[in-house]
């Protein structure tokens, strides 16, 4: 009687053990066969952003095709979760609560703008996700406080200082701003001032409500002051107001247009649609990345745009693809840490061997610093070209 | 002078808009909050007429006439007759005008299109100012219009009708007039007008679907400066808010641009409340 209970006891035990161990192998994946899961802002209707949002998840689509088709971070799979919020900030950070709370996600990138990257950078903070930030948000440069975040796009500095050369190159000494009202655009002309004023360039500033329907007041306040250059920030419709303002006035001046101005399709379009060609543009130059520039392009990114390509049209200008870039320098950092833990892949950012040798596109590299978290490019790698047809997110193809 | 011109000229943009409220205004005594986004969808048939069809200028304004006309119609008919009181209707054509900007945006895409105009975009020099052929056109046009609506409302019977619907909708219904009827030709002329005015307005600004935001509250402001259901009220109203809005963005800056708006139409109200040309409606109870 003893040995059928004991054997019946043995037997429960088992039978426990197989159940349990069954049990944890069922619904939920085993730790080590769980994809690497990037969350990022997505939509298909962001306003007058659309393009860039669309744009910017077409990249990183792509880049995640790229990392899985060479093995993935550390042998697993990347896998995209695309928020679509539209960039509406309340909804992107409503799809990330509820994501962390289905299945935390191991890194976050955002693709139009910097109000998403605001309203989400605390909760990423809280919850030790990784972000790589192209709103280049205030919140996401600030490395004692939040370790794991990291801009992408270049800092204003870098935009700014892009300039000089041309500045020095054209004997420019009385330079004016003209630049919107949208947080980046006060910010570019707050730091324009200061840099070209601290350069010893005479500078007159002006800003413009990007709501208006006229500039005539705006450009006439400038050319009032007698400048040798101009040089202008703004997106849309202000650009070409902005455009035809000078042209109404009659004001014959260099223009060199910000990368904003470079994003809008009307100064790289053909007419009718566009003012390639027109009287508008015929002083204009745009700051471009050399990336951007079909003749300094890199290997790199011409992979990176036939990628791209296949996942679908670049309707916007290839400073939108920063996505790419974040998602192989995720890989490229994850596989260096030989870990996905976010502390080591963060570390591994800084690492010259590491954002050096990413495969990214946009930029060659990203030298990221522990004290500073944007990428300290130089300047060089912004120049200005002459408008152009934007073809697969380039200027400067054969067929303009 | 190349200020005043361009105050001018986009004093008649917000002029236009004002007209477009004025006329459902007198016809209904109801608001049609979409009549910016009926002008917006002008300027994009505009777009579409002359480059993508290539048609001549004839035919793209009878086209966006036409295709305004429709949806004004259409607007008439599920965001104004089902609703009974005119403040539910402030609502409902408030959505209606949310619809076509989304509309716009699906069919024509979110960037600015450049709409050409049928004379050229050569700048022209009047009395040492510089100024578009577009931008005398726009002050002309909102000019002649006002004085065209204003002698059919004064001296053509279906005009007197519209003003006797205006003042007192039962007497008209007992003087024989057909006031459902009439309430939507008016809005189908709205359209009409909202189809040419699109076409006047979009080689100035550019069509591009964030057009209608920006006209309608400084549409609605020059109505309110100018008096309510009175057009030379809102002509005057359109181009005191332009010249304001040039001569401040030159002389004080962009920031301080729409609280001159603002505070001119506190003026206004404070010294005349119906606003300049507005008229109190005395009735014996």
């Amino acid at each position: 009687m003893k040995r059928r209970l004991r054997l019946l006891v043995g037997l429960a035990a088992v039978g426990s053990m197989v159940m349990t161990a069954c049990g944890g192998s069922g619904d939920e994946p085993q730790a080590d066969s769980a994809p690497y899961k990037i969350m990022i802002s997505a939509g298909s209707d962001a306003g007058g952003q659309t393009d860039q949002l669309t744009t910017g998840v077409i990249s990183a689509r792509a880049a995640v095709k790229v990392v899985n088709d060479a093995g993935g971070i550390n042998g697993k799979p990347v896998e995209l979760i695309e928020s679509p919020d539209n960039a509406d900030p309340q909804k992107a950070l409503s799809n990330l609560r509820a994501q962390i709370a289905k299945d935390r996600p191991d890194a976050y990138l955002v693709a139009s703008g910097s109000n998403v990257s605001t309203a989400v950078a605390g909760i990423l903070r809280q919850n030790e996700i990784i972000f790589l930030d192209s709103g280049n948000s205030a919140d996401t440069n600030k490395p004692a406080e939040n370790p794991y975040a990291f801009h992408l796009a270049a800092p204003f500095k870098t935009v700014v200082e892009g300039y000089l050369p041309q500045f020095e190159q054209n004997g420019y000494k009385k330079i004016a701003v003209l630049h919107g009202n949208s947080a980046y655009a006060k910010q570019f002309g707050a730091l324009a001032e200061s840099v070209f004023t601290e350069k010893g360039y005479e500078t007159s500033v002006v800003e413009y409500d990007a709501k208006a329907l006229d500039m005539t007041a705006q450009i006439s306040a400038l050319q009032a002051k007698n400048p040798d250059v101009l040089v202008f920030n703004g997106y849309g419709a202000p650009v070409g107001l902005v455009l035809q303002g000078i042209t109404k006035l009659g004001w014959n001046v260099p223009i060199l247009g910000d990368t904003s101005v470079t994003s809008t399709p009307l100064v790289t379009t053909m007419p009718p649609d566009g003012l390639i060609g027109t009287p508008e543009t015929k002083n204009l130059k745009i700051e471009v990345t050399t990336s951007v520039n079909v003749a300094t392009a890199s290997e790199a990114t011409k992979k990176a745009i036939e990628a791209m390509k296949s996942m679908g049209e670049i309707k916007a200008s290839l400073n939108n693809c920063l996505n790419f870039d974040a998602v192989m320098l995720l890989a490229a950092a994850a596989n260096h840490a030989k870990s996905n833990d976010t502390k080591a892949v963060a570390d591994a950012l800084l690492l010259p061997e590491v954002n050096t040798k990413a495969g990214t596109a946009v930029y060659d590299t990203y030298p990221y610093t522990a004290d500073d978290h944007q990428p300290q490019l130089p300047i060089e790698t912004h120049t200005f070209v002459a408008p152009g047809v934007l073809k697969d997110g380039q200027i400067g193809s054969a067929e303009n | 002078m190349t200020l005043i011109y361009a105050g001018l000229s986009l004093g008649a943009v917000y002029a236009l808009v004002a007209i477009g409220y004025n006329i459902v205004f007198i016809a209904s005594h109801s608001f049609n909050f979409a009549q910016a986004q009926l002008m917006m969808i002008g300027a994009f048939v505009t777009y579409t007429g002359y480059v993508t069809f290539k048609l001549p200028t004839v035919a793209v304004l009878a086209l966006a006439m036409v295709v305004v006309a429709v949806l004004s119609a259409i607007e008439e008919r599920i965001a104004i007759r089902p609703v009974s009181d005119h403040q539910t209707q402030l609502i409902t054509t408030l959505g209606f005008g949310t619809i076509l900007t989304g509309v716009a945006q699906l069919i024509w895409g979110t960037q600015p299109l450049q709409v050409p105009f049928f004379a050229g975009a050569e700048v022209l020099t009047i009395l040492g100012g510089r100024v578009f052929p577009v931008e005398v056109a726009l002050v002309v046009f909102a000019v002649a219009l006002v004085v065209a609506i204003t002698f059919y409302t004064r001296r053509r019977m279906g005009g007197l009708a519209v003003v006797a619907m205006s003042q007192d909708e039962e007497a008209a219904t007992l003087r024989g007039i057909d006031v459902r009827m009439l309430a939507f030709a008016a809005f189908a002329v709205t359209g009409v007008l909202g189809g040419l005015m699109g076409a006047a307005i979009g080689p100035k600004t550019f069509a591009v679907a964030s057009l209608g935001a920006a006209l309608a509250i400084k549409g609605f402001v020059a109505l309110a400066i100018g008096g309510f259901g009175s057009m030379y009220g809102g002509l005057l109203g359109g181009f005191a808010i332009g010249l304001v809005e040039q001569y401040v963005a030159r002389y004080l800056g962009s920031n301080f641009t729409n609280l001159s708006v603002f505070v001119l139409l506190l003026l206004v109200l404070m010294i005349r409340p119906t606003g300049l040309f507005g008229r109190v409606q005395e009735r014996t109870v």
